[in-house]
Order: C-alpha cells, then structure tokens, then sequence
C-alpha cells in the first residue's frame, strides 16, 4: 500500500508499505477513504516528539470502510463504514472503564504518561497512523463509530479528534450560561471550542490569533469577537481591558506546545530548555478573572515547561487539561452534525491525493495558501 | 437582544446557542462515569505494536532511555537524541545513502592515492 512515512524533522515522503494484516482476534483492517492532517502532526514533523522513528506513518483523524474482521469482532461486518477515535482503548482496563478512553493503560506498554493513540511516535504505543490507504485497528469493537448510511465519512471525519476536543475543551472550562469565554488559537480545535462554548450558553466569546485569515473565518463560522495579538501592545492588557478588567470566566488554550507571541518563551523552546512554548498557558492564566478556570487542550509534552503557578493559586483558578476521551462524544455530536447545528466539514481549506501529502504537511506548517485543514484523499477513494 | 428568565441574553443568531447549557447534556460530564464493560479478556491483550523494531546506536539509547520513568526529564532528552540519531542512521544505510558512502569512500581512496603518488 501508499503510506506517509517520516524521514527526518520536515521530511515526510508517501513509500510503498506492506499492507497491515490481523494481528489479533480483536483488530479489523480498515480501508481509509479520508484523513486529515491536524496540527498536532506538525509536532511529530517538526521532530519535537520523543520517539519519533524514521518510517512510522503519522495520520490519526480517519475513516473508511472495513476490509477485513478479526474473529473476536462482534459489531462490525466488511464493508462497514466507521470513523475511528484517535484514542487506541481496549475498554476493559481501569481508565476505559472510567469513561477515560485517552488513559488506556493497556494500549501503551512504553510509557504512563499517555495512553496509546494511532500515528503519534512510539511515546503513545507506536501505532501505524492513518495517512495511509490501509490501517489496523485493534480493539474494534470499542473504537470506531459507524457512519450512518446517509451521511458521507467526509461529514463526520471530525469526530476523530478536533471536533471533540474542542467540545471537551469547552466543556472543562465548566462553561455557564453568560460567561465570557476566551479561546486562544483559532485553527481548527480553537474554532470548534469556540462553537461548543455558544452551544453551552457563553455570553460572549473572544478569540485569539495572529493568523488574519484564520481570525476572518473564525468571525464567520462562529460569529465572535476577534483579537490579532501581533496587532495590539500587549494582548493581556488589551483583553483584561475587553473584559472591564475583570478577566474572562474560561480560558481555553487550544495553541499546544509551538505558541508564538513570546520571545523569551520561543527562545527556551528552541534551546530545549523546556519542552515548547507554553505562552498560550500563560496568556490564559493572565486574562482569566480571579476564581475562573483555563482549559488546556493544545498537546504539551515532556518533560516539562515553565507554568505561573503564583498567579494560579492566588487567584484561586481551577486548572483543567487533557487529551480527548473521544469515544464518548461521538454519538452526541453526530446528532448536532445531521441537525445541522454543525457544519464540521465548513473548515476543510484543501483536499488533496494523499500523494500529495508532503506539499500538503509543507503547506499547512506554513500557514500558507490560507491552509486551515488539509484532507488527504487515497487514490482509491478518489 | 432577548433576556432569559435568569436575565442572561440569548444569543438567537448563533445557530444552537445553549443547546448544552444544561450539563446533564454534556457528554463529558461527569468526568469519570461507569461504562459497565465486561472486563473479561477472551482473547488477552493485543499485541505489543513493534512497527519500527530498535536497530544501531539509536535503538540503544532507546532502550537504555526506556529503562528510566516517565518523570525522569534525561529519559525524554535521550529519546530526542536517539531520533536524530535515527534520522542519520537511516539515511546512512538508505539506498542513497549507501551509493553516497561507496562513492565518498571512493573518493577519499582516490584522494589519497594521488597524494601518495605526488610525494614519490
């Protein structure tokens, strides 16, 4: 089969791989006819993921239909279409059973830290991601979600990872009816925070971005205010001012690890002094009002980063992060995509034959061409 | 813009504004919940995915760093090092990487050999 395979820090190339097969009674193999490439992939392309391996394929926003069916596989047939969390849950440990899908302690023997997840280095177990035009999945019968009969995967492509993880990120900020709610970073997860905190009954929803293009789309598609950082003094003082001094009630930080906005930051990363640039966790935790809550969803890895713990605690913030237990949002958010109350597949910028992949990583690193959300097409799928 | 019965405003022009105020509508909520999975394993675990087995001086810097806990920061910073390790590894013993080798040992043969020659 076409596979994406990684090279080198910005090298990826599409290869010739062996077709993945059944490796356990559990596992179908699924033919994928759409994946996406998400921003926390240009983590693993730019090299700053432990245990990145050359040749591992990257890609864990999928969805095809199933080619073939381990012997232990009770709901799913060949032919079935699914789209597949991008958490690897076996179900049945602790966490899984907890409803907590992104801390499988089965599914990652290599590390505590994360549980196991499709295409992100062999820190989350080393699975073969879904840039690809075949994939194994294991534990099928926990994963994947069907799509339904009259709906294309195209349409529910998000469900893998973005669109619940900005519902989740939304979430945890424990948004009330009128809060004023704060989402920095607006690609992708930043906008479908900003949808999920209208749906939870924001009062008013700030976004923060650099990108003018993206700041556009996002005062489009979800109707918020907008701030440019890089076209104000200081972004703090310009937001503490917005909000009549007080600070937001929920910030979300859905930037992750490679933040702009901080020399000094960026120049700690870059010495790998800390682990990326945590500006976005810092800008949060300086425009949230005293007793509020930040909610981080951007991926940070280890070992650490520099956090203001003083401001946290004397301003008696609540602190919520994670990754996505995707699982247990996909049946809720299918309903609001066939009622129409969102329209995941409105962000996509580009499509593109997975061929085409390493243009497509270049391009979405870049921000270039107005690139917000890449969808790799398989040539069988095209 | 309307007010509620708490006196918050309703945001009419967003398409499914408050939908989820209600928490009890929020999937995520609470964060721990009781799937009442059967926790019998038929078929035991699955396997160990070893897509890309350990090779050369980057699979033992893995290994060694392996050995050492999550919360140890050197086990991270030789993972890092073991990848750029890797990456040099594997274009070394590329096809390319080879034939750019061969010819670079070649070269220095040459090289020498000529030099060797100059000094008679």
């Amino acid at each position: 089969m076409r596979a994406l395979s990684y090279r080198a820090p910005h090298v990826v190339r599409v290869v010739d791989k062996p077709d993945p097969r059944i490796e356990h009674p559990d596992d179908i193999v699924l033919r994928i006819t759409r994946t996406a490439i998400c921003g926390s992939d240009l983590h693993l392309y730019h090299g700053l993921v432990p245990d990145t391996r050359v040749g591992i394929t990257f890609g864990h926003e999928f969805a095809g239909v199933v080619e073939e069916v381990g012997p232990g596989v009770k709901s799913l047939s060949r032919g079935d279409r699914v789209v597949v969390p991008f958490n690897v849950s076996c179900g049945a440990c602790a966490f899984c059973r907890r409803g907590l899908y992104a801390c499988c302690e089965e599914a990652n023997p290599n590390s505590d830290l994360a549980g196991g997840a499709f295409g992100y280095s062999h820190t989350t177990g080393g699975y073969e991601g879904g840039q690809a035009e075949y994939v194994r999945v294991p534990y099928a019968d926990v994963g994947p979600f069907r799509v339904p009969d009259d709906m294309h995967e195209e349409d529910v492509l998000f469900l893998s990872d973005i669109l619940p993880t900005g519902y989740q990120a939304a979430e945890m900020g424990d948004i009330e009816e009128g809060d004023t709610v704060i989402v920095f970073g607006c690609g992708p997860v930043g906008l479908f925070a900003q949808k999920a905190a209208w749906l939870m009954g924001a009062g008013r929803v700030i976004a923060v971005d650099r990108v003018p293009d993206r700041l556009e789309f996002a005062r489009q598609y979800n109707q918020v205010e907008t701030v440019n950082f890089e076209e104000v003094d200081d972004v703090r003082a310009h937001l503490r001012k917005m909000t009549d001094g007080l600070g937001a009630d929920v910030c979300i930080d859905a930037v992750g690890c490679e933040a702009a906005g901080s020399f000094g930051q960026t120049l700690l990363g870059k010495l790998k002094i800390e682990a990326g640039q945590p500006t976005a966790v810092f800008w949060a935790v300086d425009t949230v009002r005293r007793g509020g809550t930040v909610s981080i969803v951007g991926v940070y890895g280890p070992p650490a980063n520099l956090f203001p713990l003083g401001q946290a605690m004397n301003k008696n913030l609540t602190i919520r992060a994670g990754q996505c237990n995707v699982r247990r949002y996909m049946p809720h958010l299918l309903e609001l995509i066939r009622n129409g109350t969102i329209d995941a597949k409105a962000i996509i910028s580009h499509r593109l034959p997975l061929e085409e992949a390493p243009e497509a990583y270049r391009m979405f690193a870049q921000k270039k061409d107005h690139c917000r959300k890449v969808v790799l097409i398989p040539r069988a799928a095209a | 813009m309307p007010i509620d019965e708490q006196g918050i405003e309703v945001h009419q022009e967003i398409v499914g504004w408050g939908v989820d105020r209600d928490r009890a509508k929020r999937p995520g909520v609470p964060r721990e919940i009781e799937t009442g999975v059967d926790t019998e394993t038929r078929f035991g675990k699955s396997p160990v995915t070893v897509t890309i087995p350990l090779r050369g001086v980057s699979g033992l810097l893995r290994r060694a760093a392996y050995k050492k806990p999550d919360w140890e920061p050197t086990r991270w910073m030789m993972l890092l090092m073991a990848d750029r390790i890797d990456v040099v590894e594997s274009a070394l013993t590329s096809r390319r990487g080879m034939v750019a080798l061969g010819g670079g040992a070649l070269a220095l043969a040459g090289g020498l050999l000529a030099l060797r020659r100059r000094r008679r």
